[in-house]
Order: structure tokens, then sequence, then C-alpha cells
């Protein structure tokens, strides 16, 4: 294990993980980047449960390309078939080239979509807090599929649906939302793309 | 326990980044019908919007007009045709040209638009000074749109006027004349000698007059009017 750090969830328990692990998270990075005598970083807004789920997607994003926000730009030190043996330079115009001819890599990006499709259908309370975990520990990523994963809840589901899904209430005056649908009726007929 | 929950609400900011990957005008609606607060997350991912696309849908003036209202960072639109038949008049391009992006927009698509005439078209473009793109083919406008065009966008690139066969060579003169940055013209179906096309490369001899081979003799020429 290399150099580790430890973190400690809003409801008091710690965990200790890898540099490469919790540094997906640009908060945790600067927060551990400033002096800090206790090397223990606390994070209030984020109880066990979260984090471990958190901690989990940052584990198996820990040594891999951002695919999501880079287009899979792999540096090809990382290319498990090259193995660091191509030229050092991690210029994003060499990464992006390596990647876009190199099998391995593109099937590595592949695979590490597919467990991020899988990683986030869960139900939408849980996506909600990844939500904000990701958010507020600020990991690219993570929110990223989160916010696909929201997105999937909301497509091609009516508004009562989505009340539903998201837990949300109608505050809408019966007045107000006579109005309110009138706004985008255009869309309610039936086309053919 | 009530305001907890509040509290971990997600916040409008969140919600509009998440409308922004719905790409579907049907769920930013439905989005916009739950409750007030994802009905102003909807609002803030519209202003978010750099194209707008209305391709495909039966909108009508008004609707069309607040929807471009509330996407006032655009700086591509695309109403053309839809499959319904043109919805939009030239009320609608009046409505638009009162709206906040238009002086911004680079890029407008009016293409196959049965519904509108000069008059629609001249307000709006007047109003369009930094237009670079304009799509305007298949429409009934005359020479008139394209003085408009060649007094109020001198940024204007590129403009596809296929099938516009009410302009002549008046107009398409007058726009190489004062548009010295047009590099190229859709010309394909227009009802202009071929000659016509020699005078304006001999005007601006980098001009691309598309597509080419069918107006230097192979393909359908038209007969001078």
């Amino acid at each position: 294990m290399g150099k580790t750090i430890k973190l400690i969830s809003g409801d008091g328990e710690m965990f200790e993980v890898e540099e490469a692990v919790a540094f997906q998270s640009n908060i945790i990075k600067s927060l551990a980047d400033e002096d800090n005598a206790d090397d223990c970083i606390p994070l209030p807004r984020v109880d066990s449960q979260i984090l471990s789920k958190v901690l989990e997607f940052c584990r198996k994003h820990a040594n891999s390309p951002s695919v999501h926000t880079k287009f899979a730009a792999i540096p090809s030190e990382l290319c498990p078939k090259h193995d660091g043996s191509a030229a050092g330079a991690s210029s994003s115009e060499s990464s992006s080239a390596h990647s876009e001819t190199c099998r391995a890599c593109y099937d590595a990006v592949m695979k590490l979509v597919q467990w991020d499709l899988e990683f986030v259908k869960v139900d939408l309370d849980l996506i909600h807090h990844l939500l904000k975990a990701a958010n507020y520990l600020d990991i690219e990523d993570l929110m990223f599929m989160a916010v696909e994963g929201a997105a999937n809840a909301i497509r091609g589901n009516n508004p009562e649906e989505i009340r539903k899904l998201f837990d949300l209430e109608n505050d809408f005056t019966p007045e107000e939302e006579k109005e309110i649908l009138k706004e985008y009726s255009w869309l309610d007929d039936p086309f053919e793309p | 326990m009530e305001t907890e929950l509040e509290i971990e609400r997600l916040p409008v900011d969140l919600l509009a980044h998440i409308f922004s990957f719905i790409l579907s005008f049907k769920d930013l609606a439905q989005a916009s019908r739950v409750c007030w607060k994802w009905r102003r997350g909807v609002k803030e991912s519209l202003s978010r919007k750099e194209r707008l696309s209305f391709a495909g849908w039966k909108v009508d003036d008004e609707s069309a007009a607040r929807v471009v209202r509330a996407a006032y960072n655009i700086k591509e639109l695309d109403i053309s045709r839809s499959c319904w038949g043109c919805q939009i008049t030239d009320e609608g391009l009046y409505k638009i040209s009162l709206t906040k992006c238009v002086g911004n927009l680079l890029s407008i698509s009016m293409w196959g638009m049965a519904g509108i005439t000069d008059r629609g078209v001249i307000q709006l473009v007047t109003q369009a000074n930094s237009l670079q793109h304009l799509n305007i083919g298949g429409t009934f406008i005359t020479d008139e749109s394209l003085y408009a065009i060649a007094n109020n966008c001198p940024q204007i690139k590129t403009i596809i006027l296929w099938s516009c066969r009410h302009v002549t060579e008046n107009g398409l003169k007058k726009l190489v004349d004062k548009c010295c940055k047009l590099k190229s013209i859709n010309v394909w179906d227009m009802k202009v000698p071929v000659d016509c096309f020699l005078r304006l490369l001999a005007i601006n001899p980098t001009l691309e007059l598309k597509p080419l081979t069918q107006h230097l003799g192979v393909g359908r020429i038209w007969p001078a009017s």
C-alpha cells in the first residue's frame, strides 16, 4: 500500500485509503495538500454508507483514465498492452492519438464504462446521495455518471412518475398547473422523428 | 426532520446540470412540470444552451419565441421545416428578432420554411449582426432579403440559397459586393443564368459556388428569364 489518507465520515467512521484513490476528489486533494498535522480529513457532509460507495467508485477509477470527461485520452503509460514502453510524452495530443489506435486501451475504456453504467443502475435515493457527494467532493467522473443516472430516470417519464421517483411534491396550485401545462403543449402532439 | 430534507434537496444549479444531459425537448418540458424548483432548473438549463433546434417539432410562433427568450445564450438557431409543414410565420421571426440572443447568433437555419416571407426575414436579419452562416434554402424570399443581409450581416461567411427561385442576379450581386467575408453560396436550383455566376466570380474570385459542377454546363441549367 502506497501513501494513505484517512477520511472521517459524517457519522464518525474512519476510512483509510490510498492517495491515488482519495485524490480522485479534488477537494480531498487540496485539503491534503495543506499542511495538515493531523492527516485525518473530516468529511462531515458525507455519511459512511455513501462514502463507502464513493470510495468503491474511486478505487475502480484510481489507475484508469478519466473516461468520461476527457474522452478517453489515455496516457500511454497507463496502457495495459504497452506497459509504459511507449514514449513517455504525456501531452494530451499524443494520449488521444494513442488511445485511438490502441485496441487494448479502447477495450479497457469500454469495460470501465460498462462497470460505471452498472454502478449507477441503483435506486434513485442512492443516486441522489452520490450526486451530492460527487458535487461536494468534486469528483468529475462520479459526477458524470450520477448525472447520467439521474437524467435516465427523467427521460421518457411524465411529471407524476418523476415526482414518485425523486420523492417530490407538486407545489403548483391547480391554476398554476393549468398555465404550466399550456406552455409546452406543442410538445404533447405525437410526431414522427 | 422536514428542514433536513429541504437542505438535502438538489440545488437548482445541479438540477440545471442534470437537465443539460437530457437532450429531448419533451423530457425538458416534463421536467419543468414537476414542481417550482425543477421549473427554475429547466429555465436555468435553457439559459446555458449554445444551440437550439426546433427541427421536427410542430411549434407555433409564440411558443418558439418563448423558448428562444429563455435560451438567451445560444449561438445557433435552427427553426427549419418540420415534418408537419411550416408552423412558424413572419410573426414568429419578428418575435424572435426582439430576443436577447439574436445579436450574438452565429448561425441560423430556416430552410424549407414555406410560411415565411421577406417581411419576417428582414426583421430577423436586421438584428442578427454577428451572423456567419445562414440557411434560407427552399423559401420564397426575394432580393429584398438579400439586400437586408448585405446591409446588416457584415460577418456572413456561408449562405445557402438552394431553390430560392425568386432571387435574381441583383440580389446576389449586392450580397457578393458588400459582404467581403463571404466564402460560399449554395446556388443549386436557383433561377439565374449561368453567366451570372461568372460575373459573381469576377467580383470575388475566391467565392465558392456550390454545387459547382452543375453550373458549369454539367447537369441542370436554368435558362435566362
